[in-house]
């Protein structure tokens, strides 16, 4: 009974739902779903050039359904807010694109005029003038939807830092992420107005590093406030809480140091990067944290 | 004969007034009586040896008792503090809990469309 209770404590605690979730991937599906519409509107536009010129084209029906169908899978993964399910989608929707363009290449060395890749050529800017005008739409749904989201996490995380400090954590290091937060709120006006997917990447990128940093300092706080309790307690694991505790606090102020945070995203891919190798690293320090827990209750 | 007749009416009227003056006067020595033999015991006080094995056996059992008190405080107390440091432990292992996923980074803008191609 006692096991169950802490199974669903630590289903509780860890699976953190955030209400504006499925209001950030509806608007990231509608923005896919603007690239879709232009793929069926090109591919549309090629066929009625082809019969302009008298040149055959491939039949491309069973592509667009495809895109189609994985486009639906997106939206239902979005309103279930199904992180998991959506990221799978997306390579999903991704990997028919790639055949759909594969298909293209392949047909345009198939017998085709000049004439009919001037005509296609003319008939692609006001295509790409829609687009642009339905991802302006998605990216501005998703400005709302992401102020709600990191407005959401960082009540999220003022209230986990009210419960820690009247504990008796030092949660000075999660504040300060906190502060970082709110400074990021202010960014994302500005961020998302460029209707640049680079710029809007890099909000993404800071968000992502301060997620983990918030928890690395959680960590930490915890680790050093558990202890001198565990040290005083009669806990029969007291002994191995104590040296995994010390190793991981060390594993955990050196990520700190590594992942230091900054505003400044020079580059995106090299941010990402170094986020990637937090995560990483990251993982096994959360992992090895939670497992703690079980240690702390088996001993007791 | 007249006087000793009138004599005696006087002596009996004054006998009289005084014995039911002074029963009027009773009552609240009376009640404070009552209130005094209301205090003591109704049985007669035991002879000394035999109140000496009560008093004894008193002890006794009051140490009886209290030691069996005793004990049963060590073991509420006992359990109280087992209770309460499974709280505690509970407590403290409820703060190692974080959430291991990793936050969205922007998915869903890096799909190619057909024409970047």
């Amino acid at each position: 009974m006692r096991l169950i209770l802490v199974m669903l404590l630590m289903i509780a605690g860890v699976s953190f739902a955030n209400d504006a979730l499925p209001d950030v991937l509806e608007a990231r599906a509608d923005y896919v779903s603007c690239d879709v519409d232009y793929a069926k509107d090109w591919l549309s536009m090629r066929e009625s050039s082809g019969d302009e010129e008298n040149v055959s084209v491939f039949d491309s029906s069973s592509y667009v359904e495809d895109l189609e169908d994985d486009l639906e899978d997106l939206y239902d993964a979005a309103e279930d807010g199904n992180r998991f399910s959506f990221g799978l989608n997306i390579l999903e929707l991704a990997g028919d694109s790639l055949k759909l363009i594969g298909e293209v290449v392949k047909d345009a060395l198939d017998h085709k005029t000049l004439a009919f890749f001037s005509c296609v050529r003319e008939g692609e800017p006001s295509l790409k003038d829609d687009r642009a005008d339905c991802r302006e739409e998605a990216i501005d749904k998703e400005k709302e939807a992401a102020e709600d989201y990191v407005e959401f996490e960082l009540d999220e995380a003022n209230e986990q830092i009210a419960i820690l400090d009247a504990q008796g954590v030092d949660t000075s290091g999660m504040e300060e992420i906190v502060e970082h937060g709110e400074e990021l709120i202010d960014d994302i006006d500005d961020g998302y107005s460029t209707y640049d997917p680079q710029e809007i990447r890099k909000l993404h990128l800071r968000h992502s590093r301060l997620v983990f940093l918030f928890r690395a300092e959680q960590m930490l706080g915890v680790i050093n406030y558990a202890e001198p309790i565990i040290e005083a307690s009669n806990n029969d694991n007291k002994e191995e809480i104590l040296e995994r505790g010390d190793e991981l606090r060390d594993d955990v102020q050196d990520l700190i140091e590594e992942c230091e945070y900054s505003d400044e995203v020079e580059d995106n891919s090299e941010y990402a990067a170094q986020n990637l190798e937090c995560w990483d690293d990251g993982l096994d320090a959360l992992e090895e944290f939670n497992d703690l827990r079980w240690l702390i209750l088996e001993g007791a | 004969m007249d006087i000793k007749i009138v004599l005696l009416l006087v002596l009996g009227v004054s006998f009289l007034f005084f014995g039911c003056a002074g029963k009027k006067a009773n009552p609240d020595e009376g009640v404070k009586y009552d209130e005094i033999e209301s205090t003591e015991p109704d049985d007669p006080a035991p002879p000394a040896e035999e109140a000496s094995d009560d008093d004894s056996t008193d002890v006794e059992e009051t140490e009886e008792d209290g030691s069996d008190m005793e004990d049963g405080t060590q073991e509420e107390e006992s359990d109280e503090e087992e209770m309460g440091a499974d709280e505690e432990t509970e407590e403290l292992a409820d703060l190692f809990v974080v959430d291991t996923d990793k936050p969205l980074e922007g998915e869903g803008f890096d799909v190619e469309s057909p024409e970047q191609d």
